[in-house]
């Protein structure tokens, strides 16, 4: 073969393969649909369909030279045919074989390349004399009836119907697009979040330049009145020296006014510009946003396109167990994000075996306890609120006993004697979603539900979603799981250590702290410290991110603790600066990169830049690992330096406290004046011995304000360079301004969104 | 066939050069012909054409010439812009984003036991895709694109050490090592797959 056919070959496989799998799936629904049902003319119907499909592969397999295909194909084509022509009938161990069949087929397109191995040739030699038998063995049971169904069965079959109906009116105006071409598109529309973030930026950009020129404007404007005064006295002068001047003042004069023009006409253009931004960036947030829904739109797909293995996957589970199930489904026409369809495939199949496996008991139990020997298990899905969708897994099985959760837990050492005691029924269950129970063997043995249920709620969570579990001991257990019906973007806090920025979710932190160096405890060879009476473990995130320490070492005498949830408990990590919070979307790492410790994916900022965003899970566990390895913090922690002196400067008792305590907690050394008059006092008696770093004043005070203090002190020759931060509660714009011209060398608004970090922030690049 | 080093500028490495700006005009057309005469040669001619020469991608790491077969270039980017991704090896450059997908760039030198200096103010970041996958490849320059004769190829020396020889398809005279791009891209070696325990 030449390469342009073996290539040609290559893409006619893998157009077969799509095909072949549609197809075996059909087959697979017919079989079980035919298991169910004992209408004459809807069994008729299937066979019709299986034999169809059967043949049609066959034919496809032997165009794309897949033997194996084509030989179990023709064999199931035999046994449908005489199905179909000599109404053969089958029993529950030739469907069985049918099934497997079914299987054999889904495993030959699956192995890469159809490539005919000895296990595959084996199991196609198995299957086909198996198949042979259901044809030619005349002692074949031909009156076994498939089993009986219950009514409710039918009633079931309904509502598929007309939605395969539905299905099919719509494939009418409906086309194929391959999944990775949809994938392309919902990047680039992606993308254009950063177009709109830009506008945002640039019109914020426009406005604050506006406001900057305009105030330039004003302040021209009050020397209107001294220039008045020295035209006339250029105009009215009859002095000598005078009169040498006046050609250059005259000069000057109109160079001013000429100055004064542009200026003024800078400002009219500026509010153009600006408003026009302002228009563009709504324009394009709007455009924008609507061209991402729509985008997310092309993603969305039934949940019957991942569901339609479940009653194939439930009928085998049951089997192998002895557990004799009917399997409903609802709701499957309602549509999800492929990407939330296929993360949440595990997790059901998951809930699905565990609850044949654990919930559902045997027939003989389930009839000694007085229920009928068919046990109900459904999956329902349901639109619950905006942009939410509802997935409901129920069985009518054992239910989960609390006080064998209780007991277990308490053998576990997860919880105490007494703490069992004092746990009510919801409390207990949801002990089973804790990954240390998960581990133990015990909990298998009662329920079996611990293994693995941590990790399902954790996949739901990640997904924006969350997990419930109802249970009744002795009627079923129902496990709901709530669900966006699309890939939700999410807030990340932006951090930086030793220079490398990453982000970690918002919804992962707990708070940010600043804790002095001297709070820090050593704790079973451990960094600790206490906020609110909870002890806290204490590690540098440097450290758990292997980055190498810089030049210089790392800042030691008050750190910027960002508190992370992990799992229930919580634990600090050591930062260098909090950045800024943004909303993110996370991006999958890409080949070679297929898992990366601490390192959950990636983000784009606005910029275009790249940033890891961080796997809290991951951290927690290498902050277990990483024990001893940042214990030397507080031992060789630095004797802190001279701490900086703040003045705080507010007239009534309760701000003045509260600043004084933030600074202090902040690391600084804090002294506290009532009125201007005695701030200047105090600023000027400590200028002999311990001169201050910084004051931080109200604006609104009696005797003398923070606007006139600020103006006496940069008239002042020994304070004139003590930095200034002004607090008020008047945030208009006169303001600020009046603020600025008083000399203040930062304005606060102490509104009820009050920033202390900003302050801070502030405040550490002045002193 | 004589080795032919293409007749662009970019030699400097100096600029940032997308793909299709390193072909001038006349390469292309050469290109194309040339091209063009295969596909209307009889098949098993133009097997034994295609077996005499190959164009590759030349660019430089650390002062020695490498190249691979311009079919896997994309594109030749700044290297500005690659984020380092804690917790990875010291051959993992860093992700890069490029129109909205991350895509993963390798400092191969660290594959090929030279020594490193990380990304500088002149490197280049060329994107390499084998159909599956795309990764960028950290470069100190990019030289253009060449005629190389298999009849040319020679080898890797013996001395070269195994787990880097399996990279490499040939040495020429000149001397250039033409790498086996897929087989790097292939090698599970260079995949990342860890959790913490």
């Amino acid at each position: 073969l030449t390469n342009a056919d073996q290539e040609f070959l290559k893409k006619l496989r893998q157009a077969f393969a799509f095909e072949a799998k549609e197809q075996i799936q059909t087959i697979s629904t017919a079989l079980l649909d035919l298991e169910k049902t004992a209408d004459d003319a809807q069994q008729k119907n299937l066979v019709e369909t299986m034999f169809r499909q059967a043949h049609n592969l066959k034919g496809s397999a032997r165009a794309v030279n897949m033997i194996s295909v084509e030989t179990v194909c023709q064999s199931l084509e035999t046994v449908f045919s005489a199905m179909k022509k000599d109404s053969l009938k089958i029993d529950a161990n030739q469907m069985d074989i049918l099934f497997r069949s079914v299987d054999v087929l889904d495993g030959l397109l699956s192995a890469a390349d159809g490539k005919e191995t000895e296990a595959a040739d084996a199991a196609i030699t198995k299957i086909k004399r198996e198949l042979g038998t259901i044809v030619s063995d005349p002692s074949a049971p031909v009156e076994a009836e498939p089993e009986p169904v219950p009514a409710q069965a039918d009633a079931a079959q309904a509502p598929g119907a007309v939605a395969a109906e539905r299905a099919a009116t719509a494939t009418m105006d409906s086309i194929k697009i391959a999944a990775t071409k949809l994938d392309t598109l919902l990047l680039q529309a992606e993308e254009m979040l950063s177009v709109k973030r830009a506008t945002i930026q640039h019109a914020a950009e426009s406005k604050s330049l506006l406001d900057e020129v305009e105030l330039w404007n004003k302040e021209w404007k009050k020397i209107d009145q001294p220039m008045r005064v020295v035209r006339q006295l250029v105009d009215k002068s009859a002095n000598i020296t005078m009169a040498q001047a006046t050609p250059n003042l005259i000069k000057l004069l109109e160079f001013m006014e000429w100055n004064h023009t542009r200026l003024g006409s800078l400002v009219s253009r500026l509010k153009v510009q600006a408003k026009l931004v302002g228009d563009d960036m709504r324009t394009a947030s709007t455009t924008v946003d609507m061209f991402l829904d729509s985008t997310k739109q092309l993603l969305m797909m039934p949940c019957a396109a991942l569901f339609q293995v479940f009653p194939k996957l439930v009928r085998d589970v049951s089997r192998d167990l002895g557990k004799d199930v009917d399997f409903t489904m609802y709701g499957v026409e309602v549509e999800l994000d492929r990407r939330i369809l296929a993360q949440i495939r595990d997790p059901l199949v998951h809930l699905l075996r565990n609850s044949i496996d654990h919930g559902i008991g045997s027939p003989e139990d389930r009839k000694k306890a007085g229920k009928p020997a068919k046990a109900s298990l459904t999956l329902s899905v349901s639109q619950a609120d905006a942009g939410m969708v509802e997935i409901v897994v129920a069985d009518d099985g054992r239910g989960i006993d609390p006080e064998k959760v209780k007991a277990s837990a308490v053998k576990q050492g997860l919880i105490t004697e007494a703490e069992a005691q004092a746990m009510d029924k919801e409390e207990a269950i949801n002990l089973i979603f804790q990954s240390a129970l998960s581990t133990a063997k015990i909990i298998t043995e009662i329920s079996g539900r611990g293994l693995g249920l941590a990790i399902v709620k954790e996949n739901i969570g990640n997904l924006g979603g969350r997990l419930q579990v109802e249970t009744e001991l002795g009627s079923g257990t129902v496990f709901r799981m709530y669900l966006p019906v699309t890939v939700a973007t999410f807030t990340g806090v932006l951090l930086e250590v030793r220079k490398q920025v990453v982000t970690i979710p918002k919804a992962r932190l707990s708070r940010v702290v600043r804790v002095p160096a001297s709070e820090i405890k050593t704790v079973e060879n451990r960094d600790v410290f206490a906020l609110n009476d909870t002890v806290i473990p204490l590690v540098r995130l440097a450290d758990l991110l292997e980055i190498p320490v810089m030049e210089g070492g790392d800042q030691n005498d008050l750190l910027l603790v960002a508190v992370a949830f992990v799992g229930d408990t919580l634990l600090g990590l050591i930062v260098d600066e909090i950045l800024e919070e943004q909303d993110v979307l996370v991006k999958n790492l890409g080949k070679p990169l297929i898992r990366v410790r601490n390192v959950s994916g990636v983000t784009i900022l606005r910029t275009g830049e790249a940033v890891p965003v961080l796997n809290v899970s991951d951290l927690g566990k290498s902050a277990k690992r990483n024990v001893g390895r940042t214990a030397s913090l507080s031992a060789t922690m630095q004797e802190p330096r001279r701490k900086k002196r703040i003045l705080v400067v507010d007239d009534t008792i309760t701000s003045r406290m509260l600043m004084k305590n933030i600074m202090e907690a902040a690391g600084y050394e804090a002294r506290t004046a009532t009125d201007g008059i005695e701030a200047f006092a105090t600023l000027t008696q400590a200028l002999t011995d311990e001169p201050f770093d910084l004051m931080l004043a109200d604006v609104e005070m009696p005797r003398m304000n923070g606007l006139e203090l600020t103006k006496r002190l940069r008239q002042d020759t020994q304070l004139a360079d003590l930095p200034v931060v002004l607090l008020t509660s008047l945030g208009s714009k006169e303001d600020r301004e009046k603020g600025v011209q008083a000399g203040a060398n930062a304005y606060f608004v102490k509104s009820s969104g009050f920033d202390q970090s900003s302050l801070l922030g502030v405040i550490k690049r002045l002193v | 066939v004589p080795s032919s080093k293409g007749t662009n500028g970019g030699g400097e490495g100096g600029q940032e050069a997308k793909f299709n700006r390193v072909l001038t005009e006349e390469d292309r057309r050469r290109i194309l012909r040339e091209r063009a005469k295969l596909l209307a040669q009889k098949e098993d001619q133009r097997v034994v054409t295609l077996g005499e020469s190959l164009y590759v991608f030349e660019y430089i790491l650390a002062g020695e010439t490498f190249s691979f077969d311009t079919k896997f270039v994309r594109e030749v980017l700044s290297a500005k812009k690659v984020a380092t991704v804690p917790c990875t090896p010291p051959f993992i450059s860093g992700v890069l984003n490029v129109r909205g997908e991350i895509i993963t760039v390798l400092d191969t030198k660290m594959l090929f036991g030279l020594q490193s200096q990380g990304i500088t103010a002149q490197s280049k970041i060329i994107i390499v895709s084998n159909g599956t996958a795309q990764m960028g490849f950290l470069v100190d320059s990019v030289v253009g694109i060449a005629e190389i004769g298999h009849h040319e190829l020679q080898p890797p020396l013996s001395t070269i050490p195994p787990q880097q020889a399996r990279y490499i398809a040939g040495i020429t005279k000149a001397p250039m090592i033409l790498i086996d791009l897929d087989a790097l891209m292939n090698d599970p070696g260079i995949v990342v797959d860890e959790e913490v325990e």
